[in-house]
């Protein structure tokens, strides 16, 4: 004999968000790689590995809600892979002289792109600011950051704050033009 | 289920995959009766409640995975017929296990399990054919019979294939398989 129908729906609704966690679970196992290439490239686990801690709670969390949450965790990732590639990239040539003088800039740089990459995104989803918008690029920004300073720990703290500030300056211009000119 | 209904079911799946939780009640509201109905015709009475009530966790548990360009419908109806498909095998599996060894024939006659499941078969196919129209019944009873009708070679091939598609479908749409 069934279950009562009160019963039903509270195991047909801890189910479903069971369902959204397993459904979570291969795009945040992206991030083990790019952990795993922090640690080998930079040579500082610790960071990496609490960096890469953090962004797989964030992008974990945000793809388990969902809707603007789950769609900006989704382009934060895709544009953070290219903000973390850019300063191992220039290290790797730079290092091989000996210095990193150039990591700090490319972590700049890498936060410029990824932050324009995330703004236009956004505001090509929708038009004029809301909540939905804002939750998109809020969870854009964030796991873009966390992923763009897996590549930024080369250079340390002031790399990682450089990306911040790159990703900020490239972001507000975007984000604020449309709601002006609305 | 009416057009409405099924397009309501659509957009209230697509909002659920999306991680909208408000769309959650609506799902339910109309998937439970559905399931419940669609085991009800497949399983006996006793276990068809259970099924349903699986096949609807199972619905809510995949939803994140659901595909909005898939029709919501079809979709929630294959994951309720995959839970009475594993439903009926666990039925005969216990049925099996259950059997006393002296039930076994010596003689490897078919025993009381296979009788009852031919039997079942059998009027499986008699329904099926009595949906058909009396030509098409006719040459199926024909070519079963292994001879022809007024109409041999090519002729009496092509009615055997079309009265096989339609049985096919006839089949499909009571037992909810090919």
């Amino acid at each position: 004999m069934g279950v009562p129908e009160h019963v039903l729906l509270r195991q047909a609704h801890s189910a479903y968000e069971r369902g959204r966690l397993r459904a979570a679970l291969p795009t945040v196992a992206v991030v083990a790689p790019m952990v795993a290439l922090s640690v080998v490239v930079c040579g500082r686990a610790v960071v990496s590995l609490s960096v890469g801690m953090l962004l797989a709670l964030v992008l974990g969390g945000a793809l388990w809600r969902g809707q603007a949450l789950g769609g900006g965790a989704r382009a934060g990732l895709a544009a953070g892979a290219g903000a973390l590639l850019l300063p191992m990239a220039t290290c790797f040539h730079l290092c091989a002289g000996g210095v990193c003088l150039m990591a700090p800039s490319a972590c700049i740089a890498a936060g410029v792109l990824g932050g324009a990459a995330v703004a236009l995104l956004a505001r090509r989803r929708e038009a004029g600011p809301s909540a939905a918008s804002a939750a998109y690029l809020g969870a854009a920004v964030a796991v873009a950051l966390l992923a763009g300073s897996l590549g930024c720990v080369i250079a340390g703290l002031g790399g990682v704050l450089g990306m911040g500030a790159g990703m900020a300056v490239a972001v507000a211009p975007i984000v604020w033009w449309p709601s002006r000119a609305a | 289920m009416e057009r409405i209904q099924r397009e309501d079911l659509q957009r209230d799946l697509t909002r659920l995959a999306d991680g909208d939780r408000d769309a959650f009640h609506p799902v339910f509201v109309r998937l439970w009766p559905l399931l419940r109905g669609f085991a009800a015709r497949h399983l006996p009475r006793e276990e068809a409640d259970d099924v349903a009530q699986e096949a609807l966790v199972r619905v809510f548990a995949r939803a994140a995975e659901f595909d909005p360009r898939r029709d919501a419908l079809r979709w929630a109806l294959g994951v309720a017929a995959w839970e009475i498909r594993t439903s009926r095998r666990r039925r005969y599996r216990r049925r099996e296990e259950a059997m006393p060894a002296a039930l076994d024939r010596a003689d490897g006659a078919p025993g009381p399990e296979d009788a009852a499941m031919e039997a079942e078969r059998q009027a499986m196919v008699d329904d099926a054919l009595a949906a058909l129209p009396a030509a098409d019944a006719a040459t199926l009873r024909a070519f079963l019979a292994g001879g022809g009708s007024e109409v041999t070679g090519a002729t009496f091939r092509k009615r055997v294939q079309r009265a096989l598609g339609r049985v096919r479908e006839a089949w499909r749409m009571s037992h909810g398989r090919p």
